[in-house]
């Protein structure tokens, strides 16, 4: 089923202690089949986009749809969608199997049915050993499990997960995220919103990425799109940590620092040069021969931050007040010491220009 | 949320409104409508008037006030220091579930039954205390060291002892450390401890007729009194002095623990 | 205050115990012993020549059977009223909810004798209500104790159900439960124990309760509590008062002691 969200506004607050608005002329549809993640700082609106859909706060304005019915009066015990939070939010005094059979019963479903449906849920979370426990007795990977068996039992044609993985330490995390893949490949059908402030969960799960900022969506388009050329400056920095350097143009040339940026074209309103740290490479100060479609750019080591399999290399950009240049340096690879020159190689196929930033 | 619809919220609304306003706010409103009613014969009183009020604050009835007033403060603030004292001395002592049981034994039992306990023990030898006000001021002390040891307990529960530890590692010796560190921690529980012994000492009225003498009565006595002798209007008047009172005493106990927090 | 002074719990940590600091805690145990449980232990003893007067009097038994049966009364009275005034300031909040949550507290250290003043103007014979005939039954005493202790019972109950997460409402709500569904199985259970406390607080002190009985002076609903005032002070019966005085506080220790045995039992299988 098919998720509309058309010009959703949410206030909290009101008129005496002020109004905040949360989330601003929202706009997403997301099909049947469909994953989207919602990526963004905390407070850039993407929990309150989730939370409106499920029916836990009421829009001020704008209609939300499922299917094509407006459900955006509908109170969320009508809505038939699954929620999954960040917590889990467990019914600590239910055991295992009652919480899973909770939506179920709700439905006043028969019994029969019930411990039916019950026992398949557990069993696709590879929790069907824990079905007598209760919600203390498991561990935060576990909750999880019975998190989204529990949304799931209901059947519902869209799933909502709100930071599900944010509770969970990272190397459990790694692992639920392989299971939240292989579970999508076991309901096709549904469509999911994924809310998360961790691109790499967004980039592992998502067909497509809405960016949120302060209240409003910033970019949305399928995943790879977005990372290989964000349409914003915002975008860049936020999904995978993009270097932004200031660009003038010259005589028809892109320069960087003075330093011409061979290939690239000058676009109106584009100002910022946009690369991904591991796309850089670092060489000592030696005049360069080779022909290459590189950009150079002349600076000096600040910093160096050692991180198992790489290692990130802060630079200053001579001719560059207060710009600094981020490069991850593989580990075969040598790092240069504190203070060091360096010349900066920038391949021309990994950038590009965006916007700077307006305000 | 609970309730989703906007109709379901209004049911609930006013079936609150209904509940709290007639059965808990209604009756204390009643009380202070009627200590500046002449008369009550319909739904409204009727004939307002300052007489009753001023007849609560002439005479016996204002000698009440003074001496609920030095029972309060003799009572309630001694009642402070020995609570907090002893919640502090039992914390982690291995006397802790007796000194529990101890402190708690005053609100558990009635307080008629404390006050038939003084007149029994200290009507006779070795300590003469009946038909002194010393009697009224130890039945007040008694009750209010228990609600003081009760919530300065439970503030103990709540500071993280390593407050404490961190300090005698810096050096500082013990009289420093409770003198510099535990007390103003807990001084948001000691002076709501005060404000709490102080108001329901003000209020304390089962204890108090076992063995209050006509020399010393509280102003909850003379309400009573007043009431037995059927007029009515006149203790509403007084005990809008006893609940004016007793706010205006909070609220100065709370406004000396907004103080203290600050600092 | 009470509420917390009843389910204070002490933790006893093995590492802090220094030898000599246990001394501390002697004067003020010696207050206590010298205050309390010396005149009560007098009580007892004061009582022994008087229990088979007391004990076989119809006015006694009539009085255990209506302080007994009052104090329960009130009890799921204010059980009932508390919990849903608690629900709605916790889980319907609408503006001024707060206020409504620090009224609740301020009730707390009023006096109850207040309540039962108010009611001779309520339901006196010139009042609103010219109901004149309830005044004297033990049901003002009854609504009287349910609109004192209420508070009691809300003030543990505000508490727990702030700390409900609102996801769980949330998340019950969108498996389909309407509000009384997500009332009974997911909202009360969760709060049993400050319900478990909040109700045996008030049961003790509704089963001690005096000042109301007094005030309302109906004939026919005379308390244990009521009779120990009677016999001590009106008739000078202090041997008679105090055999009522040691059933009462029979009453209330056994209950208190049953209750935190109880509680202290549910609190150690919750943690």
């Amino acid at each position: 089923m098919t998720v509309q969200l058309e010009d959703v506004t949410v206030h909290f607050g009101n008129k005496h202690s002020g109004r905040t608005c949360a989330l601003e002329g929202f706009d997403l549809s997301v099909a049947a089949g469909e994953t989207v993640a919602l990526l963004g700082p905390s407070g850039s609106g993407k929990s309150t986009a989730l939370k409106a859909v499920a029916g836990f706060v009421r829009p001020t304005r704008g209609r939300i749809r499922l299917g094509g019915n407006d459900v955006t009066d509908l109170p969320p015990a009508r809505r038939g969608i699954g929620v999954v939070v960040q917590q889990y939010a467990l019914f600590p005094h239910l055991r295992v199997a009652d919480n899973v059979a909770f939506g179920l019963r709700a439905a006043r479903k028969p019994k029969a049915e019930v411990s039916r449906r019950v026992g398949e849920m557990l069993e696709m979370v590879g929790m069907t050993a824990y079905g007598r426990r209760f919600p203390r007795e498991l561990s935060g990977g576990q909750q999880q499990r019975v998190a989204i068996a529990r949304a799931l039992a209901i059947q519902p044609s869209v799933l909502l997960l709100d930071e599900p993985l944010a509770a969970l330490d990272a190397q459990l995390r790694a692992d639920m995220l392989g299971e939240l893949q292989k579970l999508r490949r076991e309901v096709p059908d549904i469509a999911i919103v994924y809310v998360t402030h961790d691109q790499s969960e967004a980039l592992a799960l998502a067909d497509r990425i809405a960016v949120m900022r302060d209240a409003r969506l910033v970019d949305i388009a399928p995943a790879a799109e977005l990372y290989a050329a964000p349409p914003s400056a915002f975008t860049a920095s936020f999904l995978g940590g993009a270097n932004l350097l200031p660009v003038s143009v010259d005589e028809g040339a892109v320069k960087v620092a003075g330093a011409v940026v061979p290939g690239l074209k000058p676009e109106d309103g584009k100002s910022l040069l946009c690369i991904r740290p591991h796309a850089i490479r670092l060489e000592p100060p030696e005049p360069a021969n080779a022909v290459e479609d590189v950009a150079r750019l002349v600076g000096r080591v600040v910093a160096a931050q050692w991180r198992g399999a790489s290692s990130q290399v802060t630079c200053l950009v001579d001719g560059l007040a207060d710009v600094v240049v981020r490069v991850d340096v593989p580990a075969d690879r040598r790092v240069p010491e504190l203070g060091a020159a360096v010349v900066m190689v920038l391949p021309v196929e990994a950038c590009s220009l965006v916007p700077a930033e307006v305000g | 949320m609970l309730v989703w619809t906007r109709t379901g919220k209004a049911v609930v609304w006013i079936a609150f409104a209904l509940v709290f306003g007639l059965l808990v706010l209604l009756p204390f409103l009643v009380v202070i409508a009627a200590a500046f009613a002449g008369s009550w014969n319909g739904v409204l009183p009727s004939d307002p008037t300052g007489d009753h009020l001023r007849q609560a604050l002439s005479g016996d009835e204002l000698a009440s006030l003074s001496v609920s007033l030095q029972t309060a403060f003799m009572g309630g603030l001694l009642a402070v220091v020995i609570g907090t004292w002893g919640a502090m001395a039992a914390y982690g002592s291995r006397f802790a579930r007796v000194a529990d049981a101890m402190h708690h034994l005053p609100i558990a039992v009635p307080s008629v039954v404390v006050g038939l306990g003084l007149l029994v023990a200290f009507s006779r030898q070795p300590v003469l205390l009946n038909g002194t006000k010393w009697i009224v001021v130890i039945a007040h002390l008694v009750l209010m060291v228990a609600f003081s040891y009760g919530t300065v307990a439970a503030a103990l529960q709540r500071v993280d002892p390593s407050y404490a530890d961190v300090a005698a590692s810096l050096g500082a010796s013990p009289a420093r450390v409770l003198w510099r560190v535990r007390l103003p921690m807990l001084l948001p529980a000691i002076s709501s401890a005060a404000g709490l012994s102080v108001a329901l000492s003000m209020g304390e009225v089962g204890a108090t007729i076992m063995v209050y003498p006509a020399s010393w009565r509280t102003l909850p006595v003379s309400i009573f009194a007043l009431t037995d002798r059927g007029q009515t209007f006149v203790a509403a008047a007084e005990a809008v002095v006893l609940l004016a009172t007793t706010v205006v005493l909070v609220v100065i106990l709370d406004r000396l623990r907004g103080r203290a927090v600050e600092r | 205050m009470a509420v917390e002074a009843l389910g204070a719990t002490v933790v006893v940590s093995s590492q802090r115990r220094r030898d000599g600091k246990w001394l501390w805690v002697l004067p003020p145990l010696l207050v206590i012993a010298v205050l309390v449980v010396y005149p009560l232990v007098l009580v007892a003893i004061e009582s022994i020549p008087a229990w088979g007067d007391v004990v076989g009097s119809a006015e006694f038994r009539d009085a255990l059977v209506r302080t007994v049966q009052i104090a329960v009364s009130s009890t799921v009275g204010c059980l009932i009223v508390g919990t849903f005034l608690a629900v709605v300031i916790s889980f319907v909040p609408f503006p001024g909810a707060r206020v409504v949550a620090g009224l609740v507290d301020t009730m707390l250290a009023l006096p109850s004798f207040l309540v039962a003043l108010s009611f001779t103007f309520i339901y006196g014979t010139t009042g609103i209500l010219r109901a004149g005939g309830f005044l004297t039954s033990p049901w003002a005493v009854v609504l009287a104790e349910v609109t004192f202790y209420t508070p009691f019972v809300m003030r543990p109950l505000l508490a727990a159900m702030s700390r409900l997460p609102q996801a769980q409402l949330d998340v019950a709500a969108s498996l389909g439960a309407g509000p009384w569904r997500v009332l009974r199985q997911v909202v009360l259970p969760e709060v049993r124990p400050a319900l478990v406390a909040g109700g045996s607080l008030t049961l003790l002190l509704t089963l001690n309760e005096f000042g109301i009985v007094l005030f309302l002076g109906a004939k026919g609903t005379t308390t244990l509590p009521m009779l120990v005032h009677t016999k001590g002070i009106v008739m000078f019966d202090y041997p008679g008062a105090c055999v009522i005085a040691v059933v009462q506080i029979a009453l209330s220790l056994g209950l208190y002691a049953v209750l935190r045995m109880a509680l202290g039992g549910r609190r150690a299988r919750l943690d």
